[in-house]
């Protein structure tokens, strides 16, 4: 790969909104949650997006995530307009190339760390035994690769939360689009996970954190800052 | 698909006394259509038994017992005979039988034995076949001639050594002695009413008659009809006959088998359907009650649903996961149910003392009412679950 075409990959946009608004109806009254917001996130960035409760981050991160769409104005997720997507195109494009990380885990109880690790994989319809060595392999990534065979309710948290990123990872997303991650752990277990997220980002991987919380926020190469549904500063 | 049904045996042992409850309505609904059907498949086997073994195409006509006179209420006599057949236009052939006990000698083998004397066409009409050699003609009976057919455990019992067509034996009947060639050994053959056809032996009637005894009354009739289908009509125009003749309904007796299979028919019909609407019913509560936890469980799994959608499920594969969870839920009703209709409906076929008939496609109509009513209670609460929106149902509790 040439050094030209190497910084043109660099600066291709995974994440792009441009004028975005997203607007509730709670009864008689709007709840305007974004309210005309743009910004473009590169691929390879390692990017926090912050604000108080209310200022419109998890409205956000759920039309990066394709959980949502906007009421006006475009979302490109890797170069995709989500406004034109049926359920089963976004559902694939959430698949392929955004990895989710919750505040809360949400690791289903009943399934062993392999098979919470493994679930990407079944929706993206991958044979069980690919799936089983993407998935050892992933967890080996985020340094779990002991206990595989427990059940999630066995580990620390901070371990949980490892396997989550380790499911956020295992099928190789552009994005890995993180929800206050480390708000349910302490402050040493949460550090290392924002230190794994470092490492993750080194090998390529888009890393998006939203969060309240300023330290960890000044801890990014970029900050994204909103407030009452709109752009303060990036 | 595989997934799916393993995702749903996980999340069903995750609730193990629910689910049990919940089942409850599809183990009786199942057991009831398995009970039905096999009880109705058991009967319908032992009426074609007797449609085959018995003379269903012929009516019985026996003498009652005249209490005020002390002496039988009619005389089967051949007046009585050919009236019938004048009177009477589906009668083809009025058969005189009577019966004697007596005993049987073969040299040091001896037998005792209901000595039948019937006409040559009683055979056929009673769908009584032969084992060996042949029933004895209407030429044996116009000569009188000393003949007899053996029913097959008495043939075995006086002939160890097989071969007794042509052989002969010495009868005591009523006191008269007659030695007898054997002509024809009868195929083992169940009983009806009052028979014993294996243990008994048969001689033509004129020979009796002729022969032995001089003139006998016969101990009972039996009419033929001109056509099967009217076999029913004829047992009950001979009993208004009968009744009209002697003015009291105790004076004679008519067995007529046929009415009494349809009959029989009738009851196991009457049965089934009883149980199908229990099925039914069940089936239908039990539905509601799979319907009903499956949308608890949606409800309760909400976050579950929104992580399987965040993490790149589509609507179809959220529908299936619940549609497949429903109908392994009715699966595993319908797989016990089926186990307890089978044995419900084996001790009662014993009780009818008919002959269990268990058949594979009550076991695959069993699995697909099951798969069915866990589609049917599927359907709703998948589609609930399906339409979820991401966002509420991972921020919901």
């Amino acid at each position: 790969m040439s050094p030209a075409e190497d910084a043109g990959a660099a600066r291709r946009d995974v994440v792009s909104l441009d004028g975005v608004t997203r607007h509730y109806t709670m009864g008689e009254t709007v709840v305007r949650a974004l309210d005309g917001v743009s910004f473009s996130i590169a691929s390879g960035e390692s990017v926090a997006i912050m604000g108080p409760s209310g200022s419109g981050k998890s409205t956000c991160m759920n039309l990066i995530g394709c959980l949502d769409r906007p009421t006006t104005g475009r979302v490109l997720i890797d170069g995709l307009d989500t406004a034109g997507l049926d359920d089963s195109a976004l559902a694939a494009l959430r698949n392929r190339t955004v990895g989710f990380v919750f505040q809360q885990f949400h690791l289903l109880p009943r399934l062993d760390l392999v098979r919470n690790v493994e679930l990407p994989l079944v929706y993206a319809r991958i044979a069980p035994r690919e799936r089983k060595r993407r998935a050892l392999e992933a967890l080996e990534r985020v340094g779990l690769s002991e206990r595989i065979r427990h059940l999630p309710a066995e580990l620390s948290g901070g371990q949980r939360q490892r396997v989550a990123i380790a499911r956020a990872l295992v099928n190789r997303p552009a994005i890995l689009l993180a929800d206050e991650p480390t708000g349910a752990l302490d402050s040493a277990t949460g550090q290392a996970v924002l230190e794994l997220f470092k490492e993750i980002n080194a090998s390529g991987t888009t890393v998006i954190v939203v969060t309240h919380d300023q330290g960890i926020g000044a801890s990014f190469p970029r900050l994204i800052r909103l407030r009452d549904g709109l752009l303060e500063a990036s | 698909m595989f997934e799916s049904v393993e995702f749903a045996v996980e999340s069903l042992r995750g609730n193990k006394l629910r689910t049990a409850l919940s089942l409850v309505g599809i183990i009786i609904g199942v057991a009831s259509v398995v009970t039905v059907t096999t009880i109705a498949g058991s009967g319908t086997a032992d009426v074609k038994r007797q449609f085959e073994t018995f003379g269903l195409d012929a009516v019985q006509v026996y003498p009652g017992w005249n209490q005020a006179e002390g002496k039988p209420g009619i005389e089967l006599d051949a007046a009585l005979a050919s009236e019938i057949l004048r009177s009477l236009p589906d009668a083809k052939a009025v058969l005189s039988r009577t019966e004697f006990q007596g005993r049987l000698a073969r040299g040091r083998e001896i037998q005792a034995a209901s000595v039948c004397a019937v006409e040559a066409p009683y055979f056929a009409a009673m769908n009584a076949g032969m084992s060996l050699g042949g029933a004895f003609t209407a030429d044996d009976e116009y000569r009188g001639r000393p003949v007899i057919v053996l029913g097959a455990s008495l043939a075995t019992a006086l002939f160890p050594e097989g071969q007794p067509v042509g052989k002969s034996l010495e009868a005591s009947l009523n006191g008269v002695n007659a030695s007898f060639t054997v002509v024809g050994v009868l195929a083992a053959k169940e009983g009806f009413f009052m028979d014993d056809w294996d243990r008994s032996a048969y001689i033509p009637y004129a020979t009796a008659q002729k022969r032995l005894f001089g003139s006998i009354g016969a101990s009972a009739f039996t009419v033929v009809a001109k056509d099967r289908a009217h076999v029913v009509a004829l047992g009950d125009s001979l009993e208004a006959f009968l009744l009209a003749r002697t003015g009291n309904p105790e004076a004679f007796g008519v067995v007529s088998p046929r009415k009494w299979a349809e009959q029989d028919e009738k009851m196991t019909k009457t049965i089934g359907l009883i149980l199908g609407g229990i099925a039914a019913i069940s089936l239908l509560v039990g539905g509601i009650g799979v319907m009903n936890i499956m949308l608890v469980s949606v409800t309760e799994r909400k976050r579950e649903i929104g992580l399987r959608k965040a993490l790149g499920a589509t609507r179809r594969d959220i529908r299936l996961q619940f549609l497949v969870e429903a109908s392994v839920l009715t699966v595993a009703g319908g797989a016990l149910g089926l186990a307890f209709g089978m044995a419900i409906s084996w001790f009662a076929v014993k009780a009818f003392g008919w002959t269990f008939v268990a058949s594979a496609g009550t076991a695959a109509l069993a699995v697909g009412v099951s798969v069915a009513v866990g589609l049917f209670s599927g359907i709703y609460p998948a589609a609930r679950a399906a339409r979820l929106d991401p966002v509420e149902a991972l921020a919901s509790e």
